[in-house]
């Protein structure tokens, strides 16, 4: 395989969904070509990087206002709904 | 408690709001967490919580035809977060209003971290990590967050954006590679 052929399939590769068939093909040009196996390395390393991402988590008294708003909401809407039938 | 999801589903599409309001509880955390990825913050993040919950309640007919509860909440979450998005481009930037959030605020990595300095590194890389995300396009940054943030597979990114694999694809090598650019520093 060709570097042409093998840049295209390294966002696969790196996600381990690349088709069996040709997983084998890559592997080799990857082991054999410092610049596919430096753009898989740095792919990798981004994927890292951005599982790491997390977000401030609000307590639950939070989430419990925000669950008591949408059944509020809901509830409105119903009752509107009705009122015009 | 995930082999309950189709039962709840349809005792709610037959009209039951225990049900609903259970699956309120069930799935909230998930769209707060994904929906502050994508909008940045918490004020537009619990915007997105609610109008997708009462969205997905107007729309309960559809989820008769639908094989998965949590693809379809998914769908309905990030189509308004990126109107949301849409909507504030052009407009003043929404900075970190971590402040306003109710209740003691935790951030996850914290849990992780042990001294001040490495919570400070730490607070500093999320903001780095967000702030490149937020260079991208609405369907790029969303594509990205689905599958290299949270971890979903192309075919359900394809299936929550409604759009074939190949343009999934496209999209994540297109973010993937404005990131890596972007985060060239921290790679």
């Amino acid at each position: 395989m060709t570097c042409l052929k093998v840049v295209p399939l390294i966002d696969d590769f790196a996600d381990k969904c690349l088709a069996e068939s040709l997983k084998e093909s890559v592997r080799s040009h990857i082991d054999s070509c410092p610049e596919c196996e430096s753009k898989l390395n740095e792919t990798q390393r981004l994927k890292t990087l951005l599982q790491r991402l997390a977000v401030p988590y609000p307590a639950l008294i939070y989430f419990n206002e925000a669950t008591d708003l949408i059944l509020t909401r809901i509830a409105d809407e119903r009752r509107a709904h009705q009122e015009i039938h | 408690m995930k082999d309950q999801i189709p039962e709840l589903v349809g005792s709610f599409v037959n009209g039951s709001e225990v049900d609903f309001a259970m699956l309120v509880r069930m799935f909230r955390r998930k769209i707060y967490a994904t929906a502050h990825k994508i909008v940045g913050n918490h004020l537009d993040a619990d915007d997105v919580v609610q109008e997708t919950f009462v969205r997905v309640y107007r729309k309960r007919e559809e989820l008769k035809d639908v094989k998965y509860f949590s693809t379809f909440l998914m769908r309905v979450a990030t189509n308004y977060a990126i109107d949301l998005l849409r909507r504030h481009r052009g407009h003043q930037e929404i900075g970190d209003d971590t402040a306003s959030l109710p209740g003691a605020v935790q951030l996850d990595l914290a849990k992780r971290v042990s001294t001040p300095k490495e919570e400070f590194e730490n607070k500093k890389l999320m903001e780095e990590i967000q702030a490149a995300l937020d260079q991208l396009p609405p369907r790029q940054k969303i594509t990205a967050i689905l599958h290299d943030v949270d971890g979903h597979t192309k075919a359900e990114v394809a299936a929550i954006l409604e759009c074939p694999e190949t343009t999934v694809r496209s999209n994540l090598h297109i973010a993937r590679t404005k990131l890596k650019r972007i985060l060239k520093h921290r790679l």
